[in-house]
């Protein structure tokens, strides 16, 4: 009976440590309409924060705890979620479910990225309880109850009532209620929406930071990644409270904290007949907020969910994605020759991510849905194609990979994807990206985890034997690459390399083309309307259930290849390599090249597997050369490394559309029949270029270095002519907002009617119809 | 004969009555009005209608068959459209493919090629009969409002609806636009669609409607032919708030 009084004290200390986190959740979440997936990466930077002031012998460091819990809790928290909120949030007005989760999923990457620049190094940081280590419960159970525990109880009850005064006893809270009904109507009011939005956040991230520095001695040494997880726990219990509710959302957290407590009571007492569960601890909460999503009412079936989302996509014709892809196979062939091994290693890599990417872009691109879990269903594939091939016990069956195994990678991830989203379906938008996030963290814990071989018993099958189930064997997956057609890609000679990166930029072009050729098909129209209006589409007869389903399904498949070809690119898989945050990355950059196009894919699978490793290695070895200049250079290597990414998926929120769409743009113009002069010229340089690098005379970087200057050129050359046609002039959104508010009663300055005119294309407008400005 | 009957439908959103026991019919191959001042629960009935919404009690029977716990595509399928008084375009596609991809869903069994090409051009014929040929390949996000209700008509009227729900067609329409719509209509009628119409602009919904409804506060006021109607001294009152 103590037994239980312990582990009930305990989960409720638990609980109530997630509920002060949830809390500040919510409070943003319900003032600024944004669910901050980086509050747990808030959290964890809290806590190095305090344990930097408390307890490092470092800078700052050995401060009184009241005075370290006062400049974390109360200014640096407060601080940072009022700047988060004005140079990341304020511009996510009008954007799509996808921009808005992969803008809190760039914090949180640049907080993670930033907390493992900063406190990098392998020493162990330990935060300390408050109040000593003092067990309030008999030493003979196998676990100890601390004052910390009761303190964190007595925290959150404070804090419950004090946001229950705050929200429903004070101006404030009345207005921030208000700004969440109606935000047109609070301005109507004399509310200025955005300062009370900044307020929520300094307010949610203060409470975050409270919850970081109360959570972090519950894993022992600080470790970035890890604590982030343990925080955005807390997911469930907002959940619960539908994240709305404050006191639904308090009992949430602490049926949470119950759970975690009572499941660790219940694995000591059962033994070992149960260790195959072993990972099911760390994974409950989220194991919960599955449930939890299920067991929801079901959510209305919503129109657009913005009257003009800012972001466009174009769709290509299907002619123009064969001739693409085979651009892209001929380029990687041609560079795949003259580069070196490491580059060769790094673009394979990037290519096998671009091949997972396209995964997103039918599903979040083509359809809407958001997926936080690619590289789970890519991990699935790993899985998959290593069982079909080596066999559980690791000793090869074939020596090549397969293409039963792709098959069976496919099939395997399409049945898991239906699994996935048939619960799913009810869900859309944020709801969705949640339970996504839960399944990815569940996988990465209970199935990528299981190295060790399991004897199970399942009734009826095997006859009452128990049955070895081996999914990680050892921790690594060794998974061949292929030998079709008497074409041997096992070696590893210069030659075979290249061509192997021929055959994954196929791979890549050939799943690109079919995308292309899906959306242009009646089913893509099909899913285009189940994005753009949900409602209408069900009006009009749509069985979402069935379209969800299968897109998702074939979008797991698309992963499982993807997976099973990473493995085989990289000959071997670790757990590690299919991590919830790879996930996010990925998923982060695919937005960021363009969620809506095949190229979108390929940039963010390049940027994520190569891009920045690259730009950080440039860096590293201007560094080696410069020596006067060294730690700048280092600094700015570092920035890449660990920020760099991040820092791209901030910079979406300026343009929700991706930069493939931008980058590509300018090029249309070279398909005029007065452009064909640059064409020519460029080409040949081009060509004369690649002779020169392949002959040896010019080094690979200068090759890369002089191949973007002339590309970039090519355009620019022809823009000198006709600047009419210049896409970097077109009115910047901004501007037309600006425009908006030009009405006829004002006067019109000459910069507003340059501007109108602009907009208005006038000048491309009098080039066409050959009249001077 | 009914082909649409609402029975005791009741509607609640927290604490506000949305629609309160609200009972009519709409017979086979008439053109109804509804009418009634804003928040009178117009739009809640077409979402209870076509199935966006559950009522708290009540039925819906349409062709003789109970709507209750039907999905919004099962009843699609059996012959019901509509169109929202907030736009429901598919932002992303074409005026053309808007109204495509509604014949596509419909023929979503059909795998020979010829069916799905004649969706096309049956989207075509469509367009001309909503007077948006000429307008196929613009960007529906980029078409004004009026214009953009007419793709939405269209894209009903691909479903081969029985009994057509129109939210405020005319709304965005100037009066050119608007009489050419009223005739439109009476055609559609004319052709064996059943219609039922709500709509502010008053001359549109007198000159073509057989019966009118009104409704005010969840209820059913008044019904009877437009002559009825505007002489029925409960509908002033319903609009202008005068005491009944």
């Amino acid at each position: 009976m103590e037994a239980f009084g312990a582990y009930t004290l305990l989960g409720l200390a638990l609980g109530a440590a997630y509920a002060v986190a949830a809390a500040g959740l919510v409070v943003t979440y319900t003032t600024s309409g944004i669910f901050n997936f980086a509050h747990g990466a808030v959290a964890m930077m809290a806590a190095y924060l305090y344990w930097q002031l408390r307890w490092s012998d470092g800078w700052g460091g050995r401060w009184p705890a009241p005075l370290a819990l006062l400049v974390v809790v109360f200014i640096a928290g407060p601080l940072f979620g009022a700047l988060i909120e004005l140079l990341v949030m304020r511009r996510l007005r009008n954007t799509s479910d996808t921009t808005r989760v992969v803008m809190t999923i760039a914090l949180l990457l640049a907080l993670t990225g930033l907390a493992s620049w900063v406190w990098g190094s392998p020493q162990a940081r330990r935060p300390v309880e408050f109040f000593g280590a003092t067990n309030l419960v008999s030493d003979s159970f196998p676990v100890a109850v601390l004052w910390h525990d009761v303190a964190v109880l007595v925290t959150a009850g404070g804090l419950a009532a004090a946001l229950y005064v705050a929200l429903f006893r004070t101006r404030f809270g009345i207005v921030m209620r208000a700004v969440v009904d109606s935000r047109s109507l609070s301005q109507l009011n004399g509310v200025h929406p955005d300062r009370t939005s900044q307020v929520a956040w300094a307010l949610g991230t203060a409470i975050a930071a409270l919850a970081g520095v109360m959570l972090s001695p519950n894993l022992g040494s600080l470790n970035p990644l890890a604590l982030t997880l343990f925080v955005a726990n807390v997911f469930a219990a907002a959940v619960f409270g539908r994240l709305r509710s404050l006191p639904l959302t308090f009992a949430g957290a602490i049926v949470v904290g119950l759970a975690v407590n009572y499941w660790t009571w219940f694995q000591s007492e059962a033994g070992s007949d149960w260790t195959w569960l072993s990972n099911l601890r760390p994974s409950l909460p989220m194991v919960l907020l599955i449930v939890f999503l299920l067991v929801l009412p079901q959510e209305r079936l919503r129109g657009a969910n913005v009257e003009r989302s800012r972001e466009r996509f174009r769709v290509p014709t299907v002619r123009q994605a064969v001739l693409w892809g085979a651009v892209l196979v001929a380029v990687i062939a041609a560079l795949g020759s003259i580069m070196e091994a490491a580059p060769q290693v790094l673009l394979a890599r990037g290519l096998s991510f671009a091949i997972i990417a396209l995964s997103v872009v039918l599903l979040s691109g083509y359809s809407g849905e958001l997926n936080l879990a690619p590289m789970a269903f890519a991990g699935l594939g790993a899985i998959v194609a290593f069982q079909v091939d080596v066999g559980p016990d690791g000793r090869a069956l074939v020596e090549s990979l397969s293409v039963g195994a792709l098959v069976a990678a496919a099939v395997v991830c399409a049945m898991v994807g239906v699994l996935v989203a048939l619960p799913a379906v009810r869900l859309r938008g944020l709801y969705l990206a949640l339970a996504t996030y839960a399944f990815a963290v569940v996988v990465s814990n209970m199935v990528f985890k299981q190295a060790s071989s399991l004897q199970l018993n399942i009734p009826f099958v095997g006859d009452g034997e128990d049955i070895e189930v081996n999914l990680f064997t050892s921790g690594v997956l060794g998974v061949p690459r292929p030998r079709w057609f008497g074409i041997d890609l096992t070696r590893s000679d210069d030659l075979t390399q290249t061509a192997w990166l021929v055959f994954l930029a196929a791979a890549f072009a050939l799943l690109g083309v079919m995308l292309v050729a899906l959306r242009r098909s009646s089913y893509g129209l099909r899913l285009a309307a189940l994005r753009d209006s949900p409602a209408a589409a069900a009006t009009l007869g749509m069985n979402l259930v069935r379209l969800k389903t299968s897109v998702f399904a074939l979008s797991a498949a698309i992963a499982g290849i993807g997976g099973a070809l990473m493995a085989a690119n990289q000959g071997s898989v670790r757990e590690g390599d299919f991590d919830v945050f790879i996930g996010l990355g990925l998923f982060m950059l695919v937005a960021v090249g363009g969620v809506g196009y095949v190229t979108g894919a390929l940039l963010g699978g390049l940027l994520f597997g190569a891009g920045f490793v690259v730009i950080g290695d440039l860096w590293a070895k201007l560094a080696d050369e410069i020596t006067t200049l060294g730690p700048v250079l280092r600094f700015l290597e570092d920035w890449f490394l660990f920020l760099g990414p991040a820092m791209a998926g901030i910079g979406l929120g300026g343009n929700p559309s991706g930069i493939a769409a931008r980058l590509f743009e300018p090029y249309a113009v070279l398909k005029r029949r007065d452009a064909r002069g640059a064409v020519a010229i460029g080409g040949s340089l081009l060509a004369g270029w690649y002779v020169l690098a392949v002959l040896g005379v010019i080094g690979n970087w200068i090759f890369v270095i002089g191949a973007a200057l002339i590309l970039v050129a090519m355009p620019r050359w022809y823009f000198t002519r006709h600047p009419e046609l210049d896409p970097t002039r077109r009115p910047r959104p901004a501007d037309v907002e600006a425009l908006d508010r030009v009405g006829l009663t004002d006067d019109i300055d000459d910069a507003q009617a340059g501007a109108i005119d602009r907009l208005l294309e006038l000048d491309r407008l009098r080039a066409r119809v050959g009249v001077g400005s | 004969m009914t082909l649409l009957s609402v029975d005791d439908v009741a509607v609640t959103f927290g604490g506000s009555t949305a629609l309160a026991g609200l009972s009519f019919d709409v017979g086979f191959g008439s053109l109804a009005g509804l009418i009634g001042p804003n928040g009178a629960g117009k739009t809640t009935l077409f979402n209870v209608v076509c199935g966006l919404l559950a009522p708290d009690r009540g039925s819906v029977v349409f062709d003789g068959r109970d709507l209750h716990r039907l999905p919004p595509h099962r009843r699609t399928q059996l012959g019901l459209a509509r169109t929202f008084q907030q736009l429901e375009l598919f932002g992303s596609l074409t005026v053309l493919e808007n109204v495509k991809v509604a014949g596509d869903i419909r023929d979503r069994w059909s795998w020979r090629s010829a069916r799905r090409s004649d969706t096309a051009s049956e989207a075509r014929h469509v367009l001309e009969l909503v007077g948006l040929a000429a307008m196929a390949d613009v960007e529906v996000s980029s078409l004004p409002t009026g214009q953009a209700r007419s793709v939405e008509l269209g894209r009903a009227l691909m479903t081969h609806p029985q009994l057509l729900l129109l939210d405020e067609p005319a709304s965005g329409q100037d009066d050119g636009e608007t009489e050419v719509f009223g005739r439109l209509l009476r055609r559609l009628v004319d052709d064996g669609v059943t219609v039922l119409l709500v709509e502010h602009d008053m001359s549109l919904v007198m000159s073509v409607c057989d019966t009118v409804h009104v409704l005010d506060l969840g209820t059913l006021s008044a019904s009877g032919s437009p002559q009825q109607i505007q002489r029925d001294p409960s509908v002033l009152a319903a609009y202008l708030g005068a005491d009944r």
